[in-house]
């Protein structure tokens, strides 16, 4: 008799302290269902983007270099909005678009009459929409904090030139990875379900004729958003 | 109708050794019309041309006939441009005669010892319509129409090619590099221009196809097709406020390295390069300081030659079928 509220006690002990992991592994996988909207900001890394001699037809058909030219699309921070929406347990559908001003430098050196070397440059407004797949990665493991994805997709580049004088299209492929670090997770009968931060690391390869060589580079882009779930 | 006969004997000839700048323009030939410019063209075409049937050594008349129609297909293929000639027959007449009919043929020309051809026109100066046109090559050189060139001859193609750009209304490009001999004379050591007014030495023939200063000077006085597609950088050149004539003014474009350019023309400074692709361009300008101005300009202009050379610090965007938006180069003396 003694002993039975002890035991009482340990049940109820036990049982408290089950109900966490159970409820977070209900937050975690149902809670990550449903539409997500996210916002942020993004910052993309600079790339060199040709280098090309100014050059005059030799008289022995050799080429003369006038001068030399190497262009860079420099790094620039931006902002981005994202909505996604689960297709099976572990793939998410997600649409993107992000707006970001980088330079477009170009930089001249070793003129044949002397010319100062320098920088010649202009300011690119830079908006891309993209289509793109998402995978979790630790579907089964409900009791993280953390919940790492890859992700991967491509779209629409749309770059503008200084003055809107001139609109270049191309387009963007991604590849990478990230997490999502919720702060709130509830059932998947509340309305809003999960608040929380997403970092994204990518490797974005962009094809447009700002690239001044013609190629596709590649560039490393970060993006850190807050998100919540419906 | 005003009629004048010039004999553009520096405008229009191409020389064989001769001062000459390094800079980088196409030049379209202007008249003076009531104190306007008017730039020279055809108004009528095809236009129809002679061959004198009268060859020199090593280049029979028939020879001549074809690498004559070949630099015309060179001009007619540009694809930006409507040119429209026709070759009508051999002719006994030699070139440089007032007779209404425009002929290309050798003449012997002794007093003129650095020309190899020079073109001359006919022209309406109050439209700056084209009349006629007449180009000689001067027999007193050795010529060639061999395929890959003749040492010690001048490749008659290409000299031909440089003509015709003249007979359709083009001047002078500055877009070459040359260097004093020790006789003090000029050499040409690169240019990226037909139209640049120093021919290369005997024997090269690497000047038998346009470039895209000359496709954009020739677009630009008889624009087609995709000309509509390609646009204009304009602007002014000053210095120390006040505007620069003559100054040599390129848009290169990095995306393709080709060259183009043109000249500040009036006392403002101001200039115009058309016939630019559409994208961002570098803009690089210097002054005609080591040149024989008559090359461009008429004799007794007066051309600021006292700056450095200099970049634009910022990239041009030309658009499609636009102007840049005028742009000022502060320039500095030397």
């Amino acid at each position: 008799m003694r002993g039975r509220p002890w035991g009482a006690i340990g049940v109820i002990v036990t049982c408290c302290l089950q109900a966490g992991p159970v409820w977070a592994q209900r937050s975690n996988d149902e809670a990550s269902q449903g539409l997500e909207l996210s916002a942020g900001t993004v910052w993309i890394g600079k790339v060199a983007v040709g280098t090309r001699d100014a050059t005059l037809t030799g008289s022995g058909g050799n080429r003369f270099r006038l001068f030399s030219t190497s262009s860079e699309l420099g790094g620039a921070t931006g902002f981005n909005v994202r909505v996604g929406r689960h297709v099976t347990s572990i793939i998410e559908a997600e649409v993107s678009a992000s707006y970001a001003s980088p330079l477009l430098t170009t930089s001249l050196s070793g003129d044949a009459e002397a010319a100062p070397a320098t920088a010649a440059s202009e300011s690119i407004t830079q908006f891309t929409i993209e289509g793109g797949a998402l995978v979790h990665l630790m579907r089964g493991r409900p009791q993280s904090r953390v919940l790492p994805f890859v992700t991967v997709g491509g779209g629409y580049l749309r770059q503008l030139h200084e003055g809107d004088t001139l609109v270049q299209a191309g387009k963007v492929f991604y590849a990478g990875g990230g997490a999502r670090i919720p702060f709130v997770s509830r059932g998947a009968d509340k309305r809003l379900r999960q608040v929380g931060v997403r970092i994204d690391l990518r490797a974005l390869l962009r094809s447009s004729s700002v690239m001044l060589d013609g190629e596709s580079h590649v560039s490393p882009a970060l993006a850190a958003s807050l998100f919540v779930r419906f | 109708m005003i009629l004048r006969r010039a004999l553009a004997g520096l405008l229009a000839a191409w020389i064989a050794w001769a001062p000459a700048p390094p800079a980088e323009a196409y030049l379209k030939i202007g008249a003076d019309s009531g104190g306007q410019t008017v730039a020279l063209s055809w108004k009528q075409t095809p236009v129809r041309y002679f061959v004198t049937d009268a060859g020199v050594e090593g280049v029979s008349a028939p020879d001549f006939r074809d690498a004559v129609g070949r630099a015309f297909r060179a001009w007619q293929d540009v694809s930006s441009a409507k040119v429209s000639v026709e070759f009508a027959s051999f002719t006994e007449a030699p070139p440089l005669d007032e007779d209404n009919t425009n002929i290309l043929g050798f003449l012997a020309h002794p007093d003129m010892e650095c020309t190899l051809a020079a073109t001359n026109y006919v022209v309406d100066t109050r439209s700056g319509e084209i009349l006629e046109a007449d180009i000689f090559f001067n027999s007193m050189f050795q010529w060639s129409v061999a395929p890959s060139g003749e040492p010690n001859r001048y490749d008659l193609e290409t000299v031909a090619l440089h003509e015709i750009g003249h007979l359709s209304g083009l001047g002078h490009s500055a877009l070459g590099e040359t260097e004093i001999t020790p006789d003090g004379g000029r050499r040409v050591i690169a240019s990226e221009a037909v139209m640049f007014p120093i021919a290369f030495a005997a024997g090269n023939v690497s000047a038998r196809s346009l470039r895209a200063d000359d496709v954009a000077g020739i677009s630009d006085l008889y624009p087609d097709g995709a000309f509509s597609q390609t646009g204009s950088v304009s602007g002014q050149v000053l210095r120390n406020g006040q505007g620069v004539f003559g100054a040599h003014i390129v848009a290169f474009d990095p995306t393709d390295g080709s060259l183009v350019g043109n000249l500040s023309l009036d006392d403002r400074g101001r200039f115009s390069i058309a016939g630019l692709s559409p994208g961002p361009h570098v803009i690089r300008l210097e002054p005609l300081d080591d040149a024989d101005v008559t090359s461009f300009f008429s004799e007794g202009t007066q051309v600021d030659l006292d700056f450095r050379a200099t970049f634009f610090d910022r990239l041009v965007v030309v658009p499609r079928g636009g102007d840049s938006g005028s742009i000022t180069l502060q320039v500095v003396g030397k």
